[in-house]
């Protein structure tokens, strides 16, 4: 795609400025999806497609608009300029002058390390296919995927910012179903994801990928029923993050803290949170499947201490609402494509190690759910209300993990949660995993170490 | 669809034929506003028009498929070329075809497109605010403590998708569809309303507001523990979420790779005799209505539950195929991004005699259920039919609505509940999935094991 040149955004950003307006940005946008994925053994799908567009945005008093264009040219960039322009009421005091300056270096690999052709992806696919079905006869079904993004962007601003940057994604995901002799059935989701290139996979293998996949199946094919009722409930690291992503998180994002007056808005200061709980979000962690040099609104990437010892510290804002509200910027408007606004979204979200090890949190429970898995799960942002499904979970009794247990559902309230939090291991892991808000997905990582919360309300199926 | 859209789909065909066996072009262009408010306030205003294209082609007796919105010269020539690398990767599709031109006749959707949506503007979507407030006016007791709108979100559109395929497959339809979303406020307990149809004056804010604030009104009180066995009536927004938690299980896609719990099970009960679904995609009153699917197959209502039995699975054309059967015209492409998958329209479920009030009243004491958490494909297991659930509701008691319950949790098979089903309500609500839409009334299950907060 030709790069947005500062001529043009300037002579776009005085046209939509022209009848007031304090903001004017452009984000430019191109984009190669690759994925590829096998069944029954074999390659059954690749697709790759192109995006490819400019999106702008204008801020006019508390409200802003947005279009885009696929077409490249000046005429269509100026054209969408004047439209969005023309949304707003004109008859107010001029717009802020255009700032526009000279590009920074472009940023990112210019040839992402390692990049194979779609047959290389296959190959991928097919050895995390093979390992999987080797690994045990009880495993009946194996479905790999691997999907890659290289994504180039462009974004200025009137207030001056113009970032060039590369951004590449790459990601194997295999699941697996095992069925036990009575017909049950089981699945195992295994994921390598990060934002360096295909390092990532290889660090770890299909190999690797394919068995951790099959053992968790395997492992839940001789499930019995989660028992229900309120009990501790140790969340191991890794995957247990999703609870401090959804739960607490998403209430700290600055639209929905601040506008919507979430459980943590003016909360600054307070103890909402056990003192063994520090949360950060940093995109800046090199190579995460959440990870970014600059948020899609063009400003660098910073970690914010979120949660410190319990105490609420901040909250994540974009450009718009820390102008909003008069709030440092920290950097997490992101937006799924040149189609969309940006909104405040975390990246690598995580509680941060505390000192024990992680058998000592089994050891000091007598009775109690071992989530090592969580799946999906839905939370109301501004009451903190969760229900989180769990994939693979293990009954603790006597301070030791027993049965493996299905169908259990954690659902509580996440400030009571978050200080229910009374031990925190050291053994801190990273998941990639995918979130949505307001219609946008966004890539993120959750994290944590092995936590346990002291009571929750577990929904299970046995009596 | 724009005539340069059309002229271009064609063109890429064209392209792509030579260096193919099998080439399709799928087209769409939608045009959409979205608006949203905060207390009142325009948030944002978002105005943009979505157009590409999808390429699906056999070369090399593979298939491969790539999609793109640079639809310029070298986009196109970009476009067939992935395409054809995709092809050349798609190891084990040897074989692959496209669906033929299907004998059936396209049927006449009519209302899909209203006319009055092509003609909306920035001024009709800027009076929402002030024609729900009216509404809300009109139906709020000015005793109780008063509602507010906290956030409202519009979004309406209009567009047309479009296919053609070197194997004759041709068609193309115009559709609009506005949804408003509204959060209502009072006493620090929130309640949504939905409304959804073919226009901005095609909205019921009258029907959809009420049931959000009548819902506000029974909600209000300490919320009280719920533990035991109980009868629940699942609201027509919760009996969607149940219905949506099925749907995974009932895709021949499901079938075909060995995800289905349903596997086997067709001419078998499954639910209570009086559980029956249909998809009907020429119901224009479901948002999903269209003539054909998104790979050409023509249209035709389809039972899928008959008094509990299982009467067919959806299929698309290659999972139809696969199963030994025809395709029932249930491809579905999310965008022209998107390779066809296979999704419902518009379930449907044949309604009893008993008003939802009737219903709640006959089902005494039952736990109403306004929300159902977490039982769509996070958790529920098409594989396994497994599901947990938590439940958000009110209590009904000795004649009346006797206060919110706490959030309480169900699992088990999905089997086993659809089997307690014992009372079908008259009135159908509307209720939006990702990708299709549910109609259902009020449904009562009985003998159902609640967990809850023990005290």
């Amino acid at each position: 795609m030709r790069a947005l040149s500062a001529d043009l955004a300037d002579r776009a950003f005085r046209t939509a400025l022209r009848s007031g307006g304090e903001f004017a940005e452009l984000f430019g946008e191109h984009r190669i999806n690759r994925a590829v994925s096998a069944e029954d053994g074999v390659i059954e799908r690749a697709t790759a497609g192109v995006d490819c567009g400019i999106g702008m945005r204008v801020l006019h008093g508390g409200t802003f608009h947005y279009g885009f264009t696929e077409d490249l040219s000046d005429e269509a960039v100026l054209a969408l300029a004047a439209r969005l322009a023309g949304q707003y009421r004109a008859g107010g005091p001029a717009g802020v002058p255009s700032r526009v300056r000279a590009a920074t270096a472009p940023t990112g690999p210019a040839e992402p390390p390692g990049w194979p052709d779609m047959a290389g992806m296959a190959d991928a696919v097919e050895a995390c296919d093979g390992h999987a079905r080797r690994f045990d006869h009880r495993i009946t079904q194996v479905t790999p995927l691997c999907t890659d993004t290289v994504q180039d962007v462009t974004i200025v601003n009137s207030d001056g910012q113009f970032v060039v940057d590369r951004r590449v994604r790459v990601r194997l995901r295999v699941k697996v179903v095992a069925t036990g002799p009575d017909g049950s059935k089981a699945t195992g989701i295994e994921t390598a994801a990060g934002s360096s290139g295909y390092d990532v996979i290889a660090e770890r293998g299909p190999a690797w990928l394919a068995e951790s996949a099959c053992q968790q199946a395997i492992t839940m094919l001789d499930a019995r029923p989660t028992p229900a009722g309120e009990m501790p409930v140790i969340l191991h690291a890794g995957s247990g993050g999703v609870l401090a992503h959804e739960a607490c998180g998403h209430g700290l994002e600055g639209d929905i803290a601040l506008n919507l007056r979430s459980v943590y808005a003016d909360r600054r200061g307070e103890q909402v949170a056990s003192e063994h709980v520090t949360l950060i979000d940093d995109p800046s962690i090199d190579g995460l499947w959440g990870s970014y040099r600059f948020d899609d609104e063009g400003t660098a990437a910073t970690p914010s201490v979120l949660i410190d010892g319990g105490t609420l510290t901040g909250y994540l804002t974009d450009r718009r609402i820390a102008r909003m509200h008069g709030q440092p910027n920290s950097g997490n408007g992101r937006r799924v494509s040149y189609r969309y606004h940006p909104i405040i979204r975390m990246s690598n979200t995580y509680i941060a190690a505390g000192r024990h090890a992680p058998q000592d949190l089994i050891a000091a429970t007598g009775h109690g759910l071992y989530a090592k898995r969580l799946g999906g799960g839905s939370v109301d942002p501004t009451t903190g209300e969760f229900n989180f499904t769990v994939r693979e979970a293990y009954l603790i009794r006597d301070g030791a993990v027993d049965a493996p247990v299905y169908g259990a559902t954690l659902t509580g309230d996440s400030v009571g949660a978050l200080r229910s939090i009374d031990m925190v291991a050291d053994d801190l892991e990273f998941v990639a995993a995918s979130c949505g808000k307001d219609g946008q997905r966004a890539w993120v990582t959750v994290g944590q170490p092995t936590v346990r919360v002291s009571s929750l309300l577990v929904a299970g199926s046995a009596r | 669809m724009s005539p340069g859209l059309a002229e271009t789909a064609t063109a890429i065909l064209e392209r792509a034929r030579p260096s193919t066996e099998q080439a399709e072009v799928f087209a769409s262009e939608v045009s959409t506003t979205s608006m949203r408010w905060l207390n009142g306030e325009l948030e944002y205003e978002r105005l943009v028009t979505n157009r590409g294209v999808g390429l699906r082609v056999v070369a090399g007796d593979r298939y491969g498929y790539s999609y793109s919105s640079a639809l310029d010269p070298a986009g196109v020539e970009t476009l067939v070329g992935l395409a054809r690398d995709a092809a050349a990767a798609n190891r084990g599709s040897a074989g692959y075809r496209l669906p033929p031109r299907s004998e059936l006749p396209v049927p006449v959707v009519s209302g899909l497109c209203h006319p009055a949506a092509l003609g909306t503007t920035t001024a009709d979507r800027h009076e929402l605010p002030a024609r729900v407030a009216g509404v809300l006016g009109e139906i709020t007791d000015a005793a109780a403590p008063p509602v507010r709108v906290q956030r409202m979100l519009c979004v309406d559109n209009h567009g047309r998708r479009s296919i053609t395929s070197s194997t004759g497959v041709a068609g193309s339809y115009q559709v609009s569809g506005v949804s408003l979303w509204i959060e209502l406020l009072t006493d620090g307990r929130s309640s949504h309303a939905f409304a959804n149809g073919r226009s901005l004056w095609d909205l019921d804010l009258r029907a959809d507001l009420g049931a959000a604030v009548a819902r506000l009104a029974r909600t209000a009180g300490p919320p009280q523990p719920a533990e035991g066995v109980a009868t629940i009536v699942l609201s027509p927004p919760a009996a969607a979420s149940l219905i949506g938690a099925i749907v995974p299980a009932l895709t021949g896609e499901a079938v075909r790779k060995g995800h289905s719990h349903l596997a086997g099970s067709l001419g078998r009960p499954i639910a209570g005799t009086l559980l029956t679904i249909d998809d009907d995609p020429l119901d224009v009153r479901g948002m999903s209505a269209r003539p054909f699917d998104d790979e050409g197959t023509p249209s035709a209502p389809l039972r899928l539950l008959d008094c509990g039995i299982l009467t067919s699975f959806l299929h698309n054309y290659a999972t139809g195929l696969a199963g030994g059967t025809e395709s029932t015209g249930h491809a579905f492409r999310s965008s022209y991004r998107s390779t066809p998958e296979v999704a419902p329209t518009n379930l449907v479920v044949r309604t009893g005699k008993l008003s939802t009030s009737e219903l709640v009243r006959a089902a005494e004491p039952c736990l109403y259920v306004d929300e159902w958490h977490g039982g769509r494909a996070t958790s529920s297991r098409a594989h396994t039919g497994r599901f947990s659930a938590v439940l958000s509701g009110t209590w009904w008691r000795g004649g009346g609505w006797a206060g919110p319950a706490e959030p309480v949790g169900v699992a088990g098979r999905i089997e086993d509940l659809l089997r307690r089903l014992v009372l079908v309500g008259a009135e159908l609500g509307t209720e939006l999935s990702n990708s299709y839409t549910v109609r259902t009334p009020a449904l009562a299950f009985e003998g159902v094991r609640l967990s809850g907060r023990q005290r």
